[in-house]
């Protein structure tokens, strides 16, 4: 199948190596040093399960509990960790994730592509993908990203991304992602499963670093969470409106985000 | 001859080597020597983000603000070398803020031997090893150790305490470069803290100046350009031979090429035959 | 309801009523001040509630509740509550609500809009609670979308029922959210005591803390102090031109 894409025929197969190169973990865009969340949420105790929040015990922040001593849970070992950590908990919170967070991304990337296609003003995206995500240490990671990510892609396709972003700016992730799909002959639903993989296998690679773990065990997660992917690139793909782009919240990943925004001590950038 | 084209940024030089060989402290004599002639800034790739960066805060020896830290996740080779991204990013935001700048140091996490510096990153590279790791690890040899642009031997005054021979030691290490510059470095003796802070003066005019090559020390054949003395600065004998940096060419044997402008992939010069 | 100015410069405030109703009370400061009461017992299966309020150019609005909304088992069945604003240019709403619980059995769907001309500040408070005491709680979701001066400022769907609960990425098993909203101004002071201050992406303020159960004591001193940073984002004089980046003018 052939398309003509921003004045450039791609056909099928072209499109999927691009789709690749750009999943590709390898691709250098400074995104080793992100965990889509993953640290935060270790950081805030999320693998040493702590007992629930019930009426009258007090309503210490969560994202700063302290976490029980290990001897006392009995989650089970679940393919890795130490005693008592609840890996488990990683892949849900990837899924917890595809459904906000990134579902948000998903949607802003889809829209700028449809955008960029016609060489449109992306700020309507931006702001629209601003104001949904309310915390500022979020923000400030998907923009990190978006400049590491516009910085190889000017490399990569500078005449047909000219003017898409102000010079020297650092526009948030899912926007370059939606430009470079529009120049690179990458449909919508492609744009959509890229932002989507992208995050589940960023916090699967990060959890390597932040617990103990085969990486069978992660790669697994990340094969069980494709028809998650999917389905959160599938309810985002016909979207050209910025209005339209979805705007789930997720107010315990927004405080860990902070919290962890003002630590030192982090292996990740957020 | 060199033109005198003002170069739009700084010379950037990267300091890599093992954990505890002593990056941060030679960063900070840098820094403590230097920081007064010329405009320098620095950025860490400490594994927790932020402590090499504190210590150089603390040691007063620059602006804290010159001092970023960035995060490697769990990857300072990658960081350095396969994806330079945060890196970049965190040398040009302070250029940004602090420039013009002429000397940006990055300090890679401390890590193993195969450790090596992106040309896209650096222009330039200091490895460093010390006296405790062991005489042998200079024989051993290794990209970073055969093809920096610089070798330190760190901490020769421990020698006696490790029961190593510090000549000897930079004897292997010089032969494990061809002849490549190394210096036995301690913070007691003054000539040695001289030899480098000279290296590092003449490679920032140098860059700046255009007439350094940055090669990836890779699979790539080794180039040293920088080497004006290419002397082995022992301990306590031979002279520093001090170089005029107006004319570095001139020592070079043979005839070679001079080309000016950099050319990140070409091989501008044979390393000096010793 | 709406609050308008007359011809001769005084506020004037039109109510219409349904299943809630609203009483005028005494301005407070230049402040036109109403009372919102519930006519009927809400908020139930089939309810579908409307309220709209229009605060125009300059003038003041503060709705006060009277009591804390539940809503109840529905037996299967929904409600709605549709909450539609606009405030014209350096218009003020306060709007420091009490709490709405989510009773087990419940499912609402609950939405606010907020239109502000440049230079309307808000100020709202909202208590979500889930479940009665002893109960695990129904099902409500709550949109809230504000736009500034024609550009989207805030959009937020949140889930508040018991899977949004335990998961940890969402509510972290608190049982109690609780959120000050402020539009076009933004809010300087520290956090509350294990809350968090999310300055938005345009000028704005999210204060939120999670806890479990409705104690309103933290975030009553987040309402006085983003009220006054919205009052210090007044239009200066009148006539000139109110800043769209709600930074801080002059106080009238």
């Amino acid at each position: 199948m052939t398309d003509v894409v921003g004045g450039r025929r791609s056909d099928g197969a072209s499109a999927l190596l691009v789709l690749a190169m750009l999943a590709d973990a390898r691709l250098p865009t400074g995104a080793h040093a992100h965990s889509a969340g993953l640290e935060p949420a270790v950081q805030a105790g999320l693998l040493t399960p702590a007992p629930p929040l019930t009426g009258g015990r007090g309503t210490g922040h969560p994202a700063t509990r302290t976490p029980p001593a290990t001897g006392a849970s009995t989650a089970p070992r679940g393919g890795g960790g130490r005693g008592g950590e609840d890996v488990a908990r990683v892949p849900a919170l990837a899924a917890t994730r595809l459904r906000t967070v990134t579902a948000t991304e998903a949607g802003a990337a889809v829209v700028a592509r449809h955008l960029w296609l016609d060489r449109r003003d992306l700020a309507p995206v931006e702001h629209a993908w601003a104001a949904r995500t309310p915390s500022p240490a979020v923000r400030d990671a998907a923009r990190r990203l978006g400049r590491g990510y516009l910085r190889l892609a000017l490399a990569l396709w500078p005449d047909d991304l000219d003017g898409a972003f102000p010079a020297g700016s650092a526009p948030p992730r899912p926007l370059v992602a939606g430009a470079i799909g529009a120049v690179t002959g990458l449909d919508a639903l492609q744009v959509a499963l890229l932002v989507g993989y992208d995050d589940v296998q960023t916090i699967a690679s990060a959890a390597l670093k932040l617990t103990p773990l085969d990486p069978a065990t992660t790669t697994r997660w990340v094969l069980d969470l494709h028809p998650a992917v999917a389905a959160m690139a599938a309810d985002v793909a016909h979207l050209t409106d910025p209005d339209d782009i979805p705007s789930a919240g997720a107010p315990m990943t927004d405080a860990w985000a902070q919290t962890h925004a003002r630590t030192t001590r982090r292996l990740f950038h957020g | 001859m060199a033109e005198t084209t003002v170069p739009a940024r700084a010379f950037r030089l990267g300091v890599a080597g093992p954990v505890g060989t002593g990056k941060t402290s030679l960063i900070a004599l840098l820094c403590r020597e230097l920081a007064d002639e010329i405009e320098m800034g620095v950025v860490t790739n400490d594994i927790y983000t932020d402590e090499d960066a504190q210590i150089l805060r603390a040691a007063g020896v620059l602006e804290i603000d010159r001092i970023r830290a960035v995060e490697t996740g769990a990857c300072p080779h990658t960081a350095i070398r396969d994806d330079v991204t945060p890196n970049l990013i965190a040398v040009e935001d302070l250029e940004r803020d602090h420039g013009p700048l002429d000397l940006v140091l990055v300090e890679s996490g401390g890590d193993n031997l195969t450790a090596t510096f992106s040309p896209a990153l650096v222009d330039a590279q200091i490895f460093v090893l010390d006296v405790a790791g062991g005489g042998d690890v200079a024989r051993k040899g290794g990209p970073g150790i055969a093809r920096a642009d610089l070798l330190v031997v760190n901490k020769t005054d421990l020698a006696p305490y490790v029961d190593v021979d510090v000549r000897r030691m930079l004897a292997d290490a010089s032969d494990a470069r061809d002849g490549g510059p190394v210096i036995g470095l301690s913070r007691h003796d003054r000539a040695s803290v001289d030899a480098l802070t000279d290296w590092v003066r003449r490679m920032t005019t140098l860059v700046r100046a255009g007439g350094h090559t940055p090669v990836d020390p890779g699979p790539m054949a080794p180039h040293s350009h920088a080497d004006e003395d290419g002397h082995v600065t022992v301990h306590s004998h031979e002279p520093v031979v001090d170089d005029d940096p107006e004319h570095p060419h001139e020592r070079v044997s043979g005839t070679h090429a001079h080309p000016h402008e950099r050319h990140p992939h070409a091989l501008a010069h044979e390393r000096p035959a010793v | 309801m709406s609050v308008a100015r007359t011809a001769a410069g005084r506020p004037r405030v039109d109510l219409v009523g349904g299943l809630l109703s609203g009483r005028r009370l005494p301005d407070e400061d230049g402040t036109v001040r109403v009372a919102l009461v519930a006519t009927q017992a809400l908020l139930l299966a089939g309810d579908d509630v409307r309220i709209t309020v229009e605060v125009d150019e300059g003038l003041a609005l503060e709705v006060v509740e009277v009591g804390g909304t539940v809503a109840y088992d529905m037996q299967g069945g929904a409600a709605t509550w549709t909450l539609d604003v606009h405030l014209g240019a350096g218009a003020l709403l306060v709007w420091d609500a009490l709490p709405f619980v989510v009773a087990t059995g419940a499912d609402v769907r609950r939405t606010t809009s907020l239109t502000l001309d440049e230079g309307a500040r808000a100020v709202l408070r909202e208590t979500f609670v889930l479940g009665r005491t002893g109960e695990t709680g129904g099902h409500l979701t709550t949109t809230t979308r504000a736009q500034l001066a024609g550009r989207p400022l805030l959009v937020e769907t949140l889930a508040v029922d018991p899977a949004a609960r335990a998961d940890p990425a969402l509510l972290g098993g608190a049982r109690c959210l609780d959120t000050v909203t402020l539009l076009g101004a933004r809010y300087d002071a520290d956090p509350p005591a294990g809350g968090d201050v999310l300055q938005l992406d345009g000028p704005g303020t999210l204060v939120r803390t999670f806890g479990s159960d409705a104690h309103t004591g933290d975030l009553a001193a987040a309402v006085a102090h983003a009220r006054r940073a919205a009052a210090a984002t007044a239009r200066p004089a009148e006539g000139a031109a109110a800043r769209s980046d709600g930074a801080v003018a002059a106080p009238r």
